[in-house]
């Protein structure tokens, strides 16, 4: 992630530098320009992705805001003795915590439009403190913008200068409501969709991270609050990560009992990410799309690291922006409108560079003779031969998606789920190879020919709805075909009755014969096919319907010439930005520092070591020999040894090294503790301990 | 003296009218007060446990006999400053008066007695007791050292007719800590007995309920509930979100009030369930309702609804992450060679440990580890190959921000830093079964 963000800062500030280092046909403006309007499409498909997701949690916590205080009058509390209890929502977020930030900031938005312009978003970080939670709290909802619009009061007091207590904010909201009241001019300004508030918004105070609050602070804060709820309408959302139980741990049954809590559950993050691999990976909308190691790599560190949909995201950005980066020819990764002209402006320069791809090297190849040369020499004949392979790769994706949907429908109620129980495994199963010719796929065919009839019919009910949206003409007449089988599984019925009669008939030949010819003549019915029922033969007729439509669409990608310009999968890349491991290449760098040194001097084979190496990795490949302790003295000399070179070395200087290569050796091994990989030791004088094991 | 009789008769009965069953107390105070502009002891001490009725007997007191008096609440005074001031501007408040134009400034003890006295003169309260009320007294011990004592002997100090009141839910041996302190008039507020807590609920009855009628339902609640709760706010919470239940058949026309027994038993399993909850407050009345309903149409969902309290999704490794956690912080360092060395032989070395030599672990609770050791646990249990990647990690850091794990030890990475875990046996237990891996097995306690 750091290097993403590192990325983007330099495109901005002089992306025409940038670039050009590395540009070698002078197309990044247009890369870039591509880059920007695609990047700009998905990320408002996101948004809308995201705010359909959260609407429905969203529109439950507005409506208990609202709700929870709509009985209440100024200077009510006092009449009521019995001292009330703070409406609390409980809003379990779940762990995958780098997605809060965004979705708490819309839900500020959301109560802001909705509920009340007084709302505040405590976070555990700034609230060390009672007085720094009150301050925070009371400087947010004082300095709304949202209040002044059209101001003719000034914001009310310095904040420094005020004092941070709970009986300033009563005051300031008395005042407030109060006037508002009387005067219809300062009501107006509330803003126009503040109209349906009611007379006094509720002061809604979120917590972000309420796991990470001090309890102590917590505690005193609520306290506080419900001395004042009487006053002033309150409302609390919490933000749990874990489950409601960590409010307990927080909060002693004093303080708990404060509260009158409901429970909300924010939608699981992996339904998120199945919106965005459904709507922005499978679809033919976008051309960009990842390749199966990508897109498995980052499907990994959602699953196995941390649920993130937004560093989901951010991997998909940052393969977007290595995409067009690296490949020189990715502008042509456009919608089909544009493709003719791109393709017709290209230089013969970029031809050269589209013909080097290695899935077009391949295609040329199994052309005939005669056209290879045009092909390798013609610049207009490759071309227009460019716009029908990209144009078929475009119409590849728009057949690809509503059957990939069928099969998956298909396959996702058979037993344990050979192919994968969520349509992402299917897809990242499809990218990687030819789907039809796996061995699970054939198993999935076999188990699909056994199916009950109800059951059948009701996958084929699915895969027809699946098939709402406009369809390609090539295969527009599908829903018609699966409605035409659908009806003969219907009329099926009547059928199977007239069969029946025959297969009796059969069974009394059987009588009256030796026991060594009956058992003859039942091998020889065994071996003989079972005559099928007329559902058997519709059923194995479906499904081979449904595996040649299988096999006709469900191509993998890589297989498609030019499929290199729409497919990003630099596994090695992403990986070393997104998943980094430090270890590996602390290690990698220590035991061959030509790597990073770009030295020729330093290039040896792995394990031997060489005088011209930097002293740390000398002393660090000296250590890979040792045990798990060191005796240091031994290690001093492995080092001079290894470190003076053959003249001058004699077993006096061994035994008693000069002052510079001991403070040399010191170094290396201090930093080598500095990095981890040795600690000082109590247990033996003059040694020290090795702490790692394994590594080159 | 006569004279003297009869308003304190009247005032008696008045505040016991909307506080019952503490008639003892309110005498006790109110023959403390005496009369307004006679001098009153310097100091009253009043503790008793949560919900005993102690800030309301002194508040109605002080509303009743129309005596000026100031109420702070120490939880909201996190600096000895805003104490002093909140008394202060209070006195100008609850006294009917406008504030003055810029709020009372006080920094210390010194200033606070000088501008008291000239508050008082400023009100006029010279002749009478003014009383200062101070609950949570017991914070008053944190704050600086000589607020306490400086309360205590505040009529002495300022020279005039003051009263302090210190609330408090602990007894006074617990306030002693130094020296100088006048000993204050104790009074305490006993719990209620189960008499008690019927009479006060019972004022709480519903309309179109006969008083008859809804004691006879709270005393099923308390038959309940008693045992395990006498706190009278919870108690109260639990009446009223469990009447509507109860009244149900009658709603529904099955039975009439009269018809005790037909609503007992409709109502004794679901109180039952109640009691698995009580205290917790996680649902509000509308959603406990809510909750019954669906509980009526399929009767798992108490279970699930306790399971699924303490349920939460991990990604993969996290999950793995966790059990090494608790592992490393279950077993001692020694037992790891045993667990996790592929060539050691098991059967023989769990016949040499003496098990009545050793203490159950998961009485002496999780014991730190260094990240080193959690990472050897993680890489010994975890399936297939894991490079050690940033977002490995992360997911420590991420674990330790939702407090499954904690830091004890070493703020940064260099600095070998400690962990300890803090999810119970069942969490873990939960979490290793959806990566089919037996952490019992593992355990070495259990072995």
């Amino acid at each position: 992630q750091g290097t993403f963000a590192y990325k983007g800062k330099k495109r901005s500030i002089d992306a025409d530098q940038y670039f050009k280092r590395s540009d070698t046909l002078g197309t990044y403006r247009q890369r870039l320009d591509v880059l920007q309007e695609a990047w700009e499409n998905i990320d408002t498909q996101i948004q809308i992705l995201r705010s359909d997701l959260n609407s429905k949690i969203f529109d439950d916590l507005v409506k208990f805001a609202k709700s929870s205080h709509e009985s209440f009058t100024l200077g009510g509390g006092q009449i009521d003795s019995t001292p009330k209890e703070i409406p609390t929502a409980a809003f379990v977020t779940g762990v995958n915590t780098p997605d809060h930030g965004v979705m708490f900031s819309t839900l500020v938005t959301t109560l802001q439009d909705k509920v009340s312009p007084l709302v505040a978003i405590l976070k555990s970080k700034d609230c060390n403190s009672v007085k720094n939670t009150l301050s925070k709290t009371l400087t947010q909802l004082f300095q709304n913008p949202l209040l002044f619009s059209e101001d003719d009061e000034a914001i009310p007091g310095n904040t420094k200068n005020m004092t941070c207590s709970m009986s300033t904010l009563v005051s300031w909201y008395q005042d407030k409501y109060n006037t508002n009241n009387s005067s219809p001019k300062k009501r107006k300004s509330l803003g126009g969709g503040s109209k349906d508030l009611g007379q006094y918004p509720p002061i809604v105070i979120l917590f972000e991270d309420l796991e990470s609050f001090l309890p102590h602070v917590l505690q005193d804060y609520i306290s506080i609050c419900r001395n004042y709820i009487g006053e002033i309408p309150l409302v609390f959302v919490f933000g749990i990560a874990t489950s409601v139980s960590a409010v307990h741990r927080l909060l002693p049954n004093a303080v708990s009992s404060m509260l009158c809590m409901e429970k909300f559950q924010a939608p699981p993050s992996t339904e998120y990410l199945n919106m965005v691999i459904n709507q922005i990976l499978m679809t033919s909308r976008y051309p960009f799309k990842l390749g199966s190691k990508v897109f498995q790599l980052l499907l990994d560190i959602f699953l196995y690291h941390d649920f993130s949909v937004l560093n989901f995201i951010k991997g998909l950005q940052f393969a977007m922006m290595d995409h067009f980066f690296t490949n020189p020819v990715s502008h042509l990764c456009c919608s089909v409108e544009e493709l003719e002209d791109r393709v017709t402006s290209l230089k013969p320069k970029e031809v050269e560079q589209v013909r080097r791809l290695m899935s077009f090297r391949g295609f040329v190849e199994g052309c005939p003779p005669s056209k290879q040369e045009d092909m390798l020499l013609n610049d207009k004949v490759t071309k227009l031969e460019f716009v029908v392979l990209l144009r078929r790769i475009h119409t590849y994706h728009s057949h690809l998606y509503p059957v990939l949907k069928c099969l998956h429908i298909m396959v996702s109620k058979i037993p344990k789920h050979p192919l994968g129980k969520q349509l992402r495994e299917v897809y990242s199963r499809l990218l990687k190879s030819f789907i039809c010719d796996t061995e699970d796929y054939k198993e999935c065919i076999e188990l699909l020919r056994m199916t009950s009839k109800d059951e059948l019919m009701d996958l084929l009910q699915q895969c027809r709805s699946s098939l709402t949206e406009d369809l390609p003409p090539d295969l527009s007449t599908l829903p018609s075909d699966l409605d035409a089988l659908l009806d003969r599984f219907l009329k099926i019925d009547e059928v199977t009755e007239e069969e029946t009669p025959e297969n009796t008939e059969e069974s009394l030949h059987l009588e009256k014969t030796d026991l060594h010819t009956l058992r003859k003549r039942l091998q020889e019915e065994g071996k003989k096919k079972k005559k099928l029922s007329p559902y058997e033969k519709l059923r194995n007729e479906t499904i081979d319907f449904f595996d040649s439509l299988f096999r006709k669409y469900l191509v993998c990608p890589t297989s498609l010439p030019l499929y290199e310009i729409f497919y990003y999968d630099a596994w090695g890349e992403i990986k070393r930005h997104l998943n980094a491991s430090p270890r590996s290449v602390v290690q990698m760098a220590l035991s061959s520092p030509h790597h990073y040194l770009q030295c020729k001097c330093c290039e040896s084979e792995p394990g031997s070591v060489t005088p011209s190496m930097p002293d740390i990795c000398i002393a660090y490949k000296l250590h890979l020999e040792c045990t798990q302790l060191i005796n240091l003295y031994d290690w001093l000399q492995a080092f001079v040894t290894v470190v003076t070179t053959d003249e001058d070395l004699d077993e006096e200087k061994i035994k008693n090294p000069d002052k510079e290569l001991q403070a040399r050796f010191i170094r290396a091994v201090s930093e080598l503790q500095f990095l981890g990989f040795v600690k000082p030791t109590k247990r033996k004088t003059d040694h020290v301990a090795r702490l790692t094991w394994g590594g080159c | 003296m006569d004279g003297s009789e009869t308003p304190i008769a009247d005032t008696v009965s008045s505040v016991s009218e909307s506080i019952p069953c503490r008639e003892s107390q309110i005498k006790l105070l109110l023959s403390l007060f005496g009369e307004k502009r006679c001098m009153t002891v310097p100091a009253i001490f009043a503790y008793g446990h949560t919900a005993t009725g102690k800030s309301a007997v002194i508040n109605s007191i002080l509303k009743t006999c129309k005596l000026p008096h100031v109420l702070v609440n120490c939880v909201e005074c996190y600096s000895s400053r805003f104490l002093y001031e909140a008394v202060l501007n209070g006195l100008y408040t609850n006294n009917g008066r406008q504030k003055p134009e810029t709020p009372v400034k006080c920094e210390n003890m010194n200033d606070f007695v000088r501008l008291f006295r000239h508050t008082c003169m400023d009100l006029h309260l010279q002749n009478e007791t003014v009383y200062i009320v101070i609950d949570k007294a017991e914070r008053l011990r944190e704050m600086d050292a000589n607020i306490l004592p400086a309360f205590l002997g505040l009529q002495e100090l300022a020279d005039g007719n003051v009263c302090v009141i210190l609330l408090s839910e602990i007894v006074w041996e617990k306030f002693r800590c130094g020296t100088g302190f006048q000993e204050p008039f104790i009074v305490q507020f006993p719990d209620y007995n189960k008499d008690e807590l019927l009479r006060i609920l019972v004022r709480s009855a519903p309309e179109g309920y006969s008083a008859e009628f809804y004691q006879m339902y709270l005393s099923l609640v308390l038959s309940v509930f008693h045992i395990v709760c006498r706190n009278l706010s919870e108690l109260q919470h639990l009446a009223a979100i469990n009447f509507r239940k109860y009244i149900e058949p009658i709603k529904n026309g099955e039975a009439t009030e009269s018809d005790s027994r037909k609503l007992w038993k409709n109502f004794e399993p679901h109180l039952k369930k109640a009691l698995q909850t009580v205290y917790l407050r996680e649902v509000s009345s509308t959603q406990w309702e809510r909750m019954l309903e669906e509980s009526d149409a399929g009767k798992m969902m108490t279970q699930q609804g306790l399971s699924s309290r303490t349920h939460v999704e991990l990604p993969y490794y996290s999950k793995y992450l966790l059990i090494a956690a608790y592992l490393a912080s279950y077993n001692p360092a020694k037992s790891d060679k045993k667990f996790f060395s592929k060539h050691s032989d098991k059967h023989k070395k769990s016949k040499v440990i003496k098990k009545q030599e050793r203490t159950n672990n998961h009485m002496l609770g999780p014991k730190p580890f260094p990240l080193d050791r959690l990472m050897a646990v993680f890489y010994a249990i975890v399936e297939g190959k894991v490079a050690p990647t940033a977002n490995i990690f992360m997911q420590i850091t991420s674990l330790v921000s939702v407090h499954l794990l904690s830091q004890v030890a070493g703020d940064d990475q260099i600095d070998v830093p400690k962990y300890k875990c803090l999810v119970s046996l069942d969490f873990i237990k939960s979490v290793a079964r959806t990566v089919n891996f037996d952490v019992v097995r593992y355990l070495y306690d259990f072995v």
